[in-house]
């Protein structure tokens, strides 16, 4: 079996490490990102603060990350500063992606580059030697760029733009690089946490590849009952389905022995 | 020198994808209120080698202080107390403080009724000070790790919101450990 495409989610923004703002991004990230069939290993959030983002991007090179997804900190105002840090820990200089500038341009209904205005300028800046993927849906493109064989894709920080850009780049880029895939179900059981405990974990011990977890904090009242995620890994989609089926299977089995019922999580 | 602060949240949920941390956020914005700054968010699995790698980290950056959250529970992938105890070279002991308040919590006679799965969510490092939540289940566990004080906080969003302003915030704004 081929190693794990490993991964890790960068969020950057002062107003993320304020609590200003609840991050979404990365949450969502994680969920593509383990459907996908890659192995997330770490979420990241970090200011707009130069140093701060060039070392903790370095972290990931150091810890191998394969692939490293970056949210944030593409704007044209001065507190953006993802390209020029991703510049700088690449060791290049950040230059005018033309292709881009001409984009601009042309949905601007400019003829001369005079006209180009300094937040186009600075969002069509890339760094050098980066692949730039157009943004369907907003101005800052998708950026891709390799460094010591860990690949950084960096993207807009509005979910909107975020989610597009990764569906059209990443996400292919990902599910291109592995073969495994995930799929997961959230059921609901009226048992306590230490009930099903035992369960889940035979549940596990006979699925090696899959994830059970429940969520006491979701329960609010007793008769609500308990929420249980089940994640399987397989080797493709459909092995992945396989597998969770017959672990959720094998589950409500275990269930009903204990005189308890099961049934699917109706969010 | 106002507390620089670094947070870590644990849970291999969380890096699946299937449940959204909420806790980071409110934390930040927090510790921001009670003047501090924070520096780092970072979420990892429930992976010894992942914890000790996000906590020794921010250690290493010079954080004054860390606040976890996550892994605390029953279950054998609560794995946050024993490897955090490991990582500062300390064994565990069960807080019979802690078993009394769940003896209270659950109405038992004696601490003796507490099972072992209870005693498991009792045990905290070895010279760490365990704080219950009154309103909750949950506990705050604060250790000193080489002049770093660390708050070991449960994953549930309401223990954490219980527990910040009980043991965390008095801290912070006394602005030393």
């Amino acid at each position: 079996m081929a190693a794990d495409l490993t991964v890790e989610v960068y969020s950057i923004g002062t107003e993320l490490i304020m609590g200003r703002i609840q991050d979404t991004n990365a949450h969502w990230i994680a969920g593509q990102v383990a459907v996908l069939g890659g192995a997330l290993r770490r979420m990241t959030v970090v200011p707009d603060d130069m140093d701060e983002i060039v070392a903790s991007l370095e972290d990931a090179l150091s810890r191998r990350a394969r692939v490293v997804i970056v949210t944030g900190g593409l704007g044209p105002t001065p507190d953006d500063m993802t390209v020029e840090a991703l510049a700088r820990l690449a060791g290049v200089d950040p230059v005018l992606d033309e292709a881009t500038l001409e984009d601009f341009m042309r949905r601007r209904n400019l003829t001369t580059r005079e006209e180009a205005t300094p937040p186009m300028l600075k969002m069509a800046t890339v760094p050098e030697g980066a692949e730039v993927f157009h943004n369907p849906v907003g101005w800052a493109p998708c950026i891709k760029l390799v460094k010591d064989e860990v690949t950084f894709f960096v993207l807009p920080g509005p979910p909107r733009e975020m989610e597009a850009l990764f569906n059209g780049y990443v996400a292919e880029f990902i599910s291109a690089s592995v073969q495994t895939r995930s799929a997961a179900l959230r059921v609901i059981v009226n048992m306590f946490e230490s009930e099903v405990s035992p369960l889940l974990e035979a549940v596990m011990a006979r699925y090696p590849t899959t994830y059970l977890k429940a969520y006491v904090a979701m329960r609010h009242a007793l008769e609500q009952g308990l929420p249980v995620d089940i994640v399987a890994n397989g080797k493709d989609a459909a092995d992945a389905q396989h597998i969770l089926n017959a672990a959720v299977e094998y589950l409500s089995i275990l269930v009903a022995e204990q005189g308890k019922q099961m049934e699917l999580y109706d969010a | 020198m106002s507390p620089l602060v670094d947070i870590v949240t644990i849970g291999t949920e969380l890096i699946l994808g299937r449940v959204a941390d909420v806790n980071a956020a409110w934390l930040a914005g927090r510790v921001v209120a009670v003047g501090g700054r924070v520096r780092r968010i970072v979420t990892v699995r429930d992976d010894p080698a992942d914890i000790v790698a996000a906590v020794s980290s921010a250690a290493a950056r010079g954080a004054t202080h860390i606040i976890t959250t996550g892994g605390l529970g029953p279950t054998p992938d609560d794995l946050t107390v024993e490897t955090v105890a490991r990582m500062m070279g300390r064994g565990v002991v069960v807080d019979e403080g802690l078993v009394t308040h769940f003896r209270h919590k659950l109405r038992l006679a004696e601490d003796a009724e507490i099972g072992p799965a209870m005693r498991k969510v009792a045990t905290v490092p070895v010279r760490a000070a365990a704080g219950p939540n009154l309103a909750g289940w949950g506990h705050c566990i604060t250790a000193d790790y080489s002049g770093i004080t660390l708050f070991i906080l449960p994953g549930p969003p309401k223990e954490v919101e219980g527990l910040f302003p009980l043991y965390i915030e008095p801290v912070l704004r006394g602005g030393g450990a």
